[in-house]
Order: structure tokens, then C-alpha cells, then sequence
């Protein structure tokens, strides 16, 4: 074959130029599309995060203004322990969050007295853990509580008295007379409720929201056999070989907020996770996003990819065609 | 470059434009006609632009009646027609009217012999009266199959109240579910599966729908627009399947096709070595048209639809290509002189030709397709 005729390559330079600068064109206008829909996506899931996270913020805070009052009272005398029921009461009735309300000290004899204030399906009720079939002392949540000292948040751990999973307060307290002697007065979430927090949240037809304690383990979560084990990002990070879900439990460390790009242990997609740190509690709310389904959903972005690869193609031809006709 | 590494080189980017284009309709959502709640502010939105809409801002709201499903599984008898089995429940909440009737009805449902709508439980909650039925019923409902074989296919289970006098709206019951995520399938059986398909997702979804009749009753608050529940699944075909079904046959028959154009010869001497006649050729053209029909047909009595599919323009392509080696053959048959085209190399400007074109024309209908 010859070489082809100056005129003819002029005209395939000509229709590379052209193709290849609709094909730039195309290719930018999709690049500014996938980029400027997901950040719409992130911007409107990161304003809802933060306001859930301040949400549960306000309701962990309010827990544990209503055990530092009454173990306050209690510790100062100002509160009698005849008078624990109708206190304890009274402070669930002004908090509805709070889903119960325990007091725990020992007796003189040595005995763990524990008047407490449960949430039930039909209302509340008092009633005495420590009077109950099985001994109180034995459960995790009160071996949890007897093993740390200072206050803190507990759990999750499932309440052996309303069969709910339960993040726990505590604050420890000594009666004037005894001061030797050592009792808690205990609030408790309902990871019920902030599970069906969660699923209220706007993440979206694609992603979800996982929340986290202040020791990295799920509080709530779509899969629920991970929060009945209390799994911890390390760990499903060790099981997905992702050691980028790590991150979660050092930003949880630190109480920082920040976004994380990983493989979502939940589906294996490619996700954004977006995390917001619940100060009072230590924990995180974290807000899952899967890109591709986010992207895959746009029918625009799909025929913005068609038309790409049909200028390709168009071009390659159209050069072809001409260098090939233009050899003698 | 010679002619036949030209032909590979123009051939390998038209197939990989198909194959791109059938990644990107694989991997890719279509958007539902109906729209999705995952929440009750969701639910709530689309309530009152329901109301809105339908001028009934300021009337008393329709009565929510909380609805949940457990779909147990999904089975395909024809080209549009859906059977499904599964548990339904409602919840009626203590400021329902007391005469409310129980139950729901499918609108989509063709009643056959087998489906059934039995009571299974009913239960009084702090939360109201449950009322949970075990179902199997037939949808009838036109599936569009322009995408055949790389689509997607939705199934929805579109829900209307037992009384449809009655001013109520069906509503998912949220909280009968752990996540309303569609990836984490809520509302279907864990290890749901469809033989021939992948089940991607599930959710519910809202529409409205016209009432077109007061049933009877004067000043009937339900007639005009009112919102519908419905439940989508949404499933992918598996492509292997569907490739291997569908597709390989007909490279089968593209690369016989092949073969006959190549035993085309101007050269009488070359030409009989092959074999070549113009009579032998029409006839394997002819047998291998028959296989194209044959396989054609089977795909027209499996999805019988008035669409034209996306195999069948491949087939198209097929039976212009057996055609236009035909053509070549009978010229190639033809005493001299012969066009550029033909006598060029011997015949082979139709042969370097051969798969370019047919894969730039695959690569035409499947983005006049899938765009």
C-alpha cells in the first residue's frame, strides 16, 4: 500500500482533532457530573448526620444529667432510700428518652438492693432487679458496672429484666453514714430506640447508618447479629482484609469526625463513610454511602459513558476510513 | 498494516464498545415509575403532595393502615406473568374505625385455581390489632422486554385496601423491619432465589393511582387520585445464562458464515481446492439462515411481546450479513469484469470487511438500545 495522500491525513488530523476534543468534552462534562452528584449526596447526608449526632448528643447528655442529680442527692444525703422509687419516677417521667433508671447499693447485711424504673411496652413500672428469680449480681451488666469505678457509658449489653439491648450510665455513689460502701445509680438507653433512630435517618436509598460506643462496638446497626456480638470495626476489619475500617475506631478515639473511603463490610461495595462523633457518649454516628449504586442510579451519567464511547468509535472510524481511501 | 491485522484492529474496538455498553447496562439502576419511601417522613411527603395535588388539602386524612410483607418466593410461569408466595400483615391501630374491614386486595392479580389468601394470626399489640395472612397469588402485568436478554425486571406487588369505599392509605410498617435498605432486601426471605436471575434489592414504593368510581356511595371522600402501596423487587438476568442461551448460537452461526465467504475465490483453481460453488454456498447460507430462524423463533415464543428485543437485532444483523455473503458469492459466481471491490486481493475487501461491519453494527443497535 502507498502512503496516503497529504490531503487525505490532513483530513483524518482534522477529524482526530475534532473527535478527540468532543470525546474531552464528554469525558469532562461526565467527570463535573459524577463529582458534583456526589458531593450534593455527601453534603445532604453530612447535614443529616450532624443533626442526628447532636440528636442522640442531647438525649446521652440527658441521661446522664438524670443519674448525676440523683447520685448527687444520694450522695449528699439529700435523698433517703425510702425515697428512691418515687424519685426514680419522677425522673423518667420528665425524661421519656431515658428507658430505665436504676439505683444499686448494698444493704447492711450485704445484700444488693436494686429499685429500679423500667420502660414497658404498656407503660412504666418499678420494680426490684434484685428480687427477681435469677441473681441480679451475676448478669453482665452488673458485673460491667461493678468492674468500673468511675462514671461512665457501658454496654451494649441485653437487659435480662425487658429482654431490650441497652447502652448503660452509671455514676458511682456512697451514703453519708458509709462511706466505705459503694452503690451506682445507672441510666440506660434503648438501642431499640436508637436503632429505630437510625433507620429514620436520610441516608438514602444508598447507604445506611451504623452507630458506634466510645469502645468502637456496634450499637446499632441494619445487620443485627453484629450488634447482638458487639462487633467492632477492627474486627470486621480483620474479616473483609479492609484494614481501612480501622480508621473508625481512631477517629472514635480521638472524638474527631471525618469521611473514610473502604469497602463496605455490610454489601462488599465501594463506599463513603461519613462519621460524627456523639461527644457526651464517646461514640460515633457513622453514615454509609455506596458510590457506585449512587452513580449507577443516574441514567444520565450512563448515557453521558454511551456517548463517549460512541464518539470513539465514530472517530476511529471516520479517521480509518479516510487515511484508507486516501491510499492508492 | 496488513489487511488482516486492519481487519482484527478494527474489529477489537467495536466489541469492546458492546461489551462496555453491556457493563454499564448491567451494573445500572433504572429508575422506578413509583416512588420509593424508606421512611415515614418519606411516607408523609408523598401523602400530602398526594393531597395536594388532589385538592383535598383541608379534608379530614385517610385512615393509615401500616402494612408489611415476607415475600417467600418468586417464580416466573410465562413472559408476563408472576407468582408469588409470602406472608402479608397489617396493622390496624385502636383509632381505626371499628367496622374497617381486614385484608387486602392485589389489583394486578389474575385469580387462579391455586392462589390463596388465608388468615394466619391475629394479634392485639399496645400498638393495635395484627392481622397476618399466608398469600400466593398470579400477577398479570405487561413486562417490558426492549432489553432482553442484558435487563432488569421489577416485580411489583401493588396493594390496595379490602375496602375500597373506605378512606385509607396503605403504609409499610417500618418497624416491622430492621433496615429498610433495598440492598439489604427488606420484605423478602433470606436466601430468596429466582433460578435465571440475581434478586439485587426490594423496597416499597408509593404511586397514586385514579378511582374512576364512587362505588355507589354518595359523597365518596376516596374518588380521584389516592395513593397506592406497592412492593418492588428487582431482579437482573444472569447474563452467562442468558448469553450462552442466546448469543453464542449466533456467533456460532456468524463464524460458519465466515467460513463460507472465505471459500470465495475469482481463482478458478484456488476455488475448487475450497470446494467453492456458488450452489454449495447458497446452500450452507441457506442452512445456516434456517438455524438463525429457528433460534429467532424460540425467542419470539419465549417472550411473546409486540417489542422488538435487543437479540433480535442481532439476528438482524445476522440475516443482512447471510444476505450480503450471498450477494458476494453470486458476484464472486458472476464471469468478470468484476468491481474494485471484488477483485480486489481476490475477493478480499468482503472478507477483511466481514467482521468490522457486523460488530460496528452490533455496537449501533446496542447503543440505539441501551441509550
Amino acid at each position: 500500500m502507498s502512503p496516503g495522500h497529504p490531503r487525505s491525513v490532513f483530513t483524518a488530523e482534522l477529524l482526530l482533532l475534532i473527535g478527540l476534543t468532543i470525546v474531552a468534552l464528554q469525558a469532562r462534562a461526565l467527570l463535573r457530573g459524577r463529582a458534583s452528584l456526589l458531593q450534593a449526596v455527601h453534603d445532604d447526608v453530612l447535614a443529616a448526620t450532624r443533626a442526628a449526632a447532636a440528636e442522640l448528643d442531647r438525649q446521652h447528655r440527658e441521661c446522664m444529667g438524670v443519674v448525676r442529680a440523683v447520685a448527687a442527692d444520694l450522695d449528699a444525703g439529700r435523698l433517703s432510700l425510702a425515697g428512691v422509687e418515687r424519685r426514680l419516677a419522677q425522673e423518667v417521667a420528665e425524661q421519656p428518652q431515658v428507658f430505665g433508671l436504676v439505683v444499686a447499693f448494698a444493704a447492711s447485711d450485704g445484700a444488693v438492693l436494686m429499685p429500679a424504673n423500667i420502660r414497658r411496652e404498656r407503660g412504666r413500672v418499678t420494680v426490684r432487679l434484685d428480687r427477681g428469680a435469677d441473681d441480679v449480681r451475676r448478669t453482665d451488666w452488673f458485673q460491667a458496672v461493678a468492674a468500673h469505678p468511675e462514671p461512665g457509658w457501658l454496654g451494649p449489653f441485653r437487659g435480662p429484666f425487658s429482654g431490650h439491648f441497652i447502652a448503660l450510665y452509671c455514676e458511682p455513689w456512697s451514703p453519708p453514714a458509709r462511706r466505705s460502701a459503694r452503690g451506682h445509680v445507672c441510666a440506660s438507653l434503648s438501642l431499640h430506640d436508637v436503632e429505630a433512630q437510625r433507620q429514620s435517618l436520610p441516608s438514602g436509598r444508598f447507604g445506611y447508618s451504623w452507630v458506634l460506643s466510645h469502645e468502637g462496638r456496634s450499637l446499632a446497626h441494619p445487620k443485627v447479629d453484629w450488634v447482638r456480638a458487639a462487633k467492632t470495626p477492627e474486627q470486621l476489619a480483620e474479616e473483609t482484609g479492609d484494614g481501612r475500617l480501622a480508621e473508625l475506631s481512631a477517629r472514635i478515639a480521638a472524638g474527631a469526625a471525618g469521611t473514610l473511603l473502604a469497602d463496605d463490610p455490610l454489601t462488599g461495595r465501594r463506599a463513603e463513610m461519613i462519621q460524627e462523633p456523639i461527644a457526651a457518649s464517646g461514640g460515633s454516628l457513622v453514615a454509609v454511602i455506596l458510590r457506585d449504586d449512587v452513580l449507577a442510579a443516574e441514567p444520565s451519567l450512563r448515557r453521558l459513558q454511551i456517548e463517549i464511547a460512541a464518539a470513539v468509535l465514530a472517530t476511529f472510524t471516520a479517521v480509518s476510513a479516510v487515511l484508507l481511501g486516501g491510499r492508492r | 498494516m496488513k489487511p488482516w491485522r486492519l481487519s482484527f484492529a478494527a474489529t477489537v474496538p467495536f466489541a469492546a464498545g458492546v461489551l462496555f455498553v453491556w457493563r454499564l447496562e448491567l451494573a445500572g439502576i433504572d429508575p422506578s415509575r413509583a416512588t420509593p419511601v424508606i421512611d415515614v417522613d418519606a411516607v408523609d411527603r408523598f401523602v400530602a403532595e398526594s393531597a395536594r395535588r388532589s385538592g383535598r388539602v383541608g379534608m379530614p386524612a385517610p385512615v393509615r393502615i401500616e402494612t408489611g410483607i415476607e415475600l417467600h418466593a418468586i417464580v416466573f410461569p410465562g413472559p408476563h406473568e408472576t407468582i408469588l408466595t409470602g406472608h402479608l400483615w397489617q396493622l390496624y391501630p385502636p383509632s381505626s374505625p371499628r367496622r374497617l374491614s381486614r385484608g387486602v386486595v392485589f389489583p394486578d392479580a389474575v385469580p387462579l385455581d391455586d392462589d390463596v389468601m388465608r388468615r394466619a394470626w391475629r394479634v392485639d399489640t399496645p400498638r393495635g390489632e395484627v392481622v397476618g395472612w399466608y398469600f400466593r397469588t398470579t400477577l398479570n402485568r405487561r413486562v417490558d422486554y426492549a432489553k432482553f436478554p442484558i435487563d432488569e425486571r421489577r416485580v411489583v406487588l401493588r396493594m390496595w385496601h379490602a375496602d375500597p369505599t373506605e378512606d385509607v392509605v396503605l403504609v409499610p410498617h417500618f418497624a416491622a423491619y430492621h433496615a429498610m435498605f433495598p440492598a439489604l432486601r427488606p420484605g423478602l426471605r433470606d436466601r430468596l432465589q429466582v433460578p435465571g436471575w440475581t434478586v439485587e434489592s426490594s423496597e416499597f414504593s408509593l404511586a397514586t393511582t385514579e378511582r374512576r368510581t364512587g362505588f355507589g356511595l354518595p359523597g365518596f371522600a376516596a374518588e380521584g387520585e389516592v395513593p397506592e402501596l406497592g412492593f418492588e423487587v428487582r431482579l437482573t438476568r444472569n447474563f452467562t445464562d442468558a448469553f450462552v442461551s442466546n448469543l453464542l448460537p449466533l456467533m456460532i452461526v456468524a463464524m460458519l458464515l465466515f467460513g463460507v465467504l472465505m471459500t470465495a475465490s475469482l481463482d478458478k483453481d484456488k476455488a475448487e481446492r475450497h470446494g467453492f460453488t456458488s450452489s454449495a454456498a447458497y446452500a450452507t447460507s441457506a442452512a445456516l439462515l434456517f438455524v438463525a430462524l429457528v433460534g429467532h423463533l424460540q425467542i419470539r415464543q419465549e417472550v411473546a411481546t409486540p417489542q422488538i428485543l435487543y437479540i433480535e437485532y442481532f439476528y438482524f444483523v445476522a440475516y443482512f450479513m447471510i444476505l450480503a455473503v450471498s450477494v458476494v458469492v453470486f458476484i464472486t459466481a458472476t464471469p468478470g469484469p468484476h468491481s474494485r471491490f471484488i477483485a480486489y486481493g481476490d475477493v478480499l475487501l468482503p472478507k477483511v470487511l466481514y467482521w468490522p461491519l457486523s460488530f460496528a453494527l452490533f455496537f449501533a443497535v446496542t447503543v440505539r438500545v441501551f441509550y
